[in-house]
């Protein structure tokens, strides 16, 4: 049982408890709160992903090569964080501007008034 | 010498929009005028490079950087890009827009492009989110409180789709040590079944696409025609590109394509809103281009141009109900660019239509073939709602046709006549099939109506509906 | 339309097996462990991820500021519009509360100049100074009255300077593209890197005026129904 598959079942279980938050949680705050879960497991899973059982991607002297980790899934996954944060802030927005005009939270609520 | 021209194009296409765009911002102009040379600029150098030919690629940045790829597939799609954009401009000028919408179509405009010419699979979840959160944006714009609820309904499930992508694409990583997509054959099967349900979501691809009909439903016709004749592309696109290039996608996008032809065109045909009719067909369409991964950019530009005519013909209908249409009438005016597009999406030779069906049911044989000609039929039988509106008094001929109208249809019928299939054979396969279609509407589904269930339109739905559809791949291609 | 609960159990056993087939994919053994040093060896600079995605995947970062800028656009554009509501009087008034919360706004805003600055050598950047700025502004709009501070921390005169260093990291992103770089500089110096440092700046700059505008966005608005 090697430690870096352990890690990885833990982090897909992130993603699914993520899911389950999506699927089951009547409250729209809830729910994007749980979609941000599933971000955070998929981000994980990548920075996981760049470990190679040496050190951070620094390099203190440009003429000596070292083993480091990988930089380039980390690297990539900044992105990632950056655009999570944006489709994060402007859902909750929304959803503040929603919960205006019906009333509610609760995503069965919302959905029988918005077909009225 | 070949990377001073990636570069040229690259800020022709891409940064060019994106200055504009925020010059837009800083600025107070609400003129989507000023817009127009950027567009013209996009869809000339896009007609010059098709018809030099010659295809390259680039990476920019050195080690590890971005791929991009400029053939005959970019450049189809980033001259519709152009021509979409023109039409859609020319038809919104005389209204009073909101303030953040041309700066949003100058970005949304350079990163469709940016989409179109990309190679790099991670590059392309970056566009694609930063598309979904522009079209988030757009169906807002009408500051009509229905439309933040099929807006934040639109972004869950494309955000969750695009986690799926990601994942996918970590696998890709993983394997092959590069995100180029020239690696995509050597990438597990299920990382490839992960990055094509992800692109599902965004291009409205059978159970995926099941946003679209409420996303339409709601958003204006102008934004309607955008978020039909582009951003959907901006899913396609890159699916295409999966298909052709891995084996393992070649195998399950076709599939998907048929389902999605079959799939939209069933509800489309009993459905009596006319904005939601088009995004039912806008899903069974998405099925048609994808049907053959190797022409479907050819398919795409014609869709592009009659689905955004279509669109902003019906945005100026005075309901959107076609029964109370059906009983009052339309005025000739509205009639004809109606009847137009309604005749170039059935298949008529010399309207776009014509063409684009014929490369697909030239390269098609057997199963698919015999399904994707219910779905023709389908099409033409759902379509004749349409082109057999009764004429209300009044009404003038002469109004008919706007600029935006004579610039779709000139587009179209110069593609029908670039596409160059004018063999007896199939124009009168084409006849056969709108003739059956018209028949059908009249003997059948103008009589009975029968009610489709729409309750898997709503978000846990949709959602869950994508894990089935992955569990589904990986059975399939196991046994 | 209520949702039987059979259908969502079937969804998330659905995932369930598709996370299993994901588990289960062997690792291959490429050797990534040396990536970090070639890439050190172009880019002139020690912090090896900065340099990928500030010089080698720069393109993908274009993207993802205007990601970020258009959603702070957009968020502020509709939140702008109805529900004002102003803080008038300062939430905490114990003396104590406002010299910690003053003591965190330095510490924050120093961190984020030293994130900015030497974000090339050492692990930092651009975002996180940005995160550490606007941090540092949310900290010192709560303890202060609203009305008074707005005179002379408005957010009228940082807008012109929010698209100008917009228009400036589009700009210098397209010349990185076309190859054309100052000279890298001693390796380790404060001015190494082509125009990594600068990019930092800029992008520091724009998130934080970004995270800044948002969060007073939030807190003059009113909430939830």
């Amino acid at each position: 049982m090697d430690i870096v598959f352990l890690a990885r079942l833990l982090l897909l279980s992130v993603i699914l408890i993520g899911l389950w938050g999506v699927l089951y949680k009547k409250n729209l705050i809830m729910k994007i709160i749980a979609m941000d879960i599933m971000n955070t497991g998929a981000i994980s899973l990548f920075v996981l992903s760049s470990w190679q059982r040496s050190r951070a991607p620094v390099i203190a002297d440009s003429t000596v090569k070292v083993a480091t980790s990988d930089p380039v899934p980390q690297a990539v996954i900044l992105t990632a964080i950056v655009v999570g944060f944006s489709v994060l802030a402007l859902l909750v927005v929304y959803v503040m501007d929603l919960s205006r005009y019906f009333h509610t939270l609760d995503t069965d609520r919302i959905q029988e008034r918005w077909k009225s | 010498m070949e990377e001073l021209m990636a570069i040229l194009f690259v800020s022709l296409l891409v940064m060019v929009p994106f200055f504009s765009g925020i010059l837009m911002l800083a600025g107070k102009g609400r003129d989507s005028r000023i817009l127009l040379p950027v567009w013209t600029a996009t869809a000339l150098l896009a007609g010059f490079m098709l018809v030099k030919g010659g295809a390259f690629h680039v990476v920019i940045g050195g080690l590890y950087g971005v791929e991009l790829m400029f053939d005959t597939f970019s450049w189809t799609f980033v001259l519709m890009n152009g021509l979409v954009f023109i039409g859609v401009t020319l038809s919104v000028k005389k209204e009073r827009l909101p303030f953040l919408a041309c700066p949003l179509m100058a970005m949304l405009h350079g990163t469709a492009n940016a989409v179109f010419i990309s190679y790099d699979l991670f590059n392309i979840f970056i566009c694609i989110d930063l598309i979904g959160i522009l079209a988030f944006l757009f169906i807002r714009l009408g500051k009509r409180p229905r439309q933040i609820w099929s807006a934040v309904q639109y972004l869950i499930v494309g955000n969750v789709g695009m986690i799926l992508y990601l994942v996918g694409c970590l696998y890709g990583y993983k394997a092959t040590g590069s995100f180029s997509m020239e690696t995509l054959p050597a990438i597990p099967s299920v990382a490839v079944y992960l990055l094509v349900i992800g692109l599902s979501v965004k291009g409205g691809v059978f159970l995926a696409g099941l946003w679209l009909p409420e996303a339409h439903g709601e958003a204006e016709s102008a934004v309607s025609a955008l978020l039909s004749g582009v951003i959907v592309k901006c899913g396609i696109a890159p699916l295409l590109r999966l298909a052709e290039l891995s084996p393992v996608a070649s195998e399950i996008v076709p599939v998907l394509a048929v389902a999605s032809a079959i799939y939209g065109v069933s509800y489309a045909v009993f459905d009596k809103d006319i904005k939601k009719m088009l995004a039912y067909h806008t899903i069974s369409q998405a099925g048609f281009i994808l049907a053959v991964p190797g022409a479907g950019h050819l398919y795409a530009i014609s869709h592009g141009l009659f689905k955004s005519w279509l669109f902003i013909a019906a945005g100026n209908l005075p309901s959107r109900d076609l029964e109370s249409l059906k009983q009052d009438g339309i005025k000739a005016e509205f009639w004809l660019p109606l009847f137009l597009g309604a005749l170039a999406i059935s298949g008529m030779p010399l309207l776009g239509g014509f063409g684009a069906k014929s490369i697909i049911f030239g390269q098609l044989s057997g199963f698919p073939a015999f399904l994707m000609y219910i779905a023709a039929i389908g099409t033409a039988v759902s379509f004749a709602k349409i082109v057999f509106l009764p004429l209300s008094a009044g009404g003038d001929l002469k109004k008919a046709l706007s600029l935006s109208g004579l610039f779709f249809l000139a587009c179209l019928v110069f593609r029908d006549i670039a596409a160059g299939y004018f063999v007896v054979s199939y124009i009168l396969k084409s006849l056969v099939i709108i003739g059956t279609g018209w028949a059908i509407y009249f003997l059948v589904t103008s009589r009975k109506s029968v009610h489709l269930p729409k309750g898997a339109e709503s978000l846990e739905h949709i959602i869950g509906l994508l894990f089935i559809m992955l569990l589904f791949m990986i059975g399939v291609s196991g046994l | 339309m209520r949702i039987p609960f059979d259908i969502r159990k079937a969804y998330f056993a659905a995932a369930i097996v598709v996370a299993v087939f994901l588990a289960i994919i062997p690792d291959t053994e490429l050797g990534r462990e040396y990536n970090a040093f070639l890439i050190a060896a172009k880019a002139g600079i020690p912090n090896t991820v900065t340099a990928i995605y500030l010089e080698n995947r720069l393109y993908d970062t274009m993207f993802e500021v205007m990601v970020f800028s258009i959603s702070i656009t957009g968020a502020l554009y509709f939140l702008k519009k109805e529900n004002k509501f102003q803080l008038h009087d300062s939430l905490f008034t114990d003396p104590a509360t406002i010299i910690i919360f003053r003591g965190c706004a330095m510490l924050s805003f120093l961190s984020a100049c030293a994130l900015a600055a030497v974000g090339h050598l050492s692990p930092g950047g651009g975002f996180a100074a940005g995160v550490a700025f606007g941090t540092s502004m949310v900290i010192q709009s709560l303890i202060s009255d609203r009305n008074h501070l707005s005179n002379y921390l408005s957010m009228e005169r940082p807008e012109k300077l929010e698209k100008s260093s917009w228009i400036f990291i589009l700009a210098i992103s397209l010349l990185t593209f076309s190859e054309i770089i100052p000279p890298d500089g001693v390796w380790g110096n404060l001015l190494s890197g082509g125009w990594i440092p600068m990019l930092n700046i800029l992008i520091a700059i724009k998130v934080g005026l970004g995270t800044w505008a948002l969060s007073l966005g939030f807190l003059d608005h009113k909430w939830i129904f």
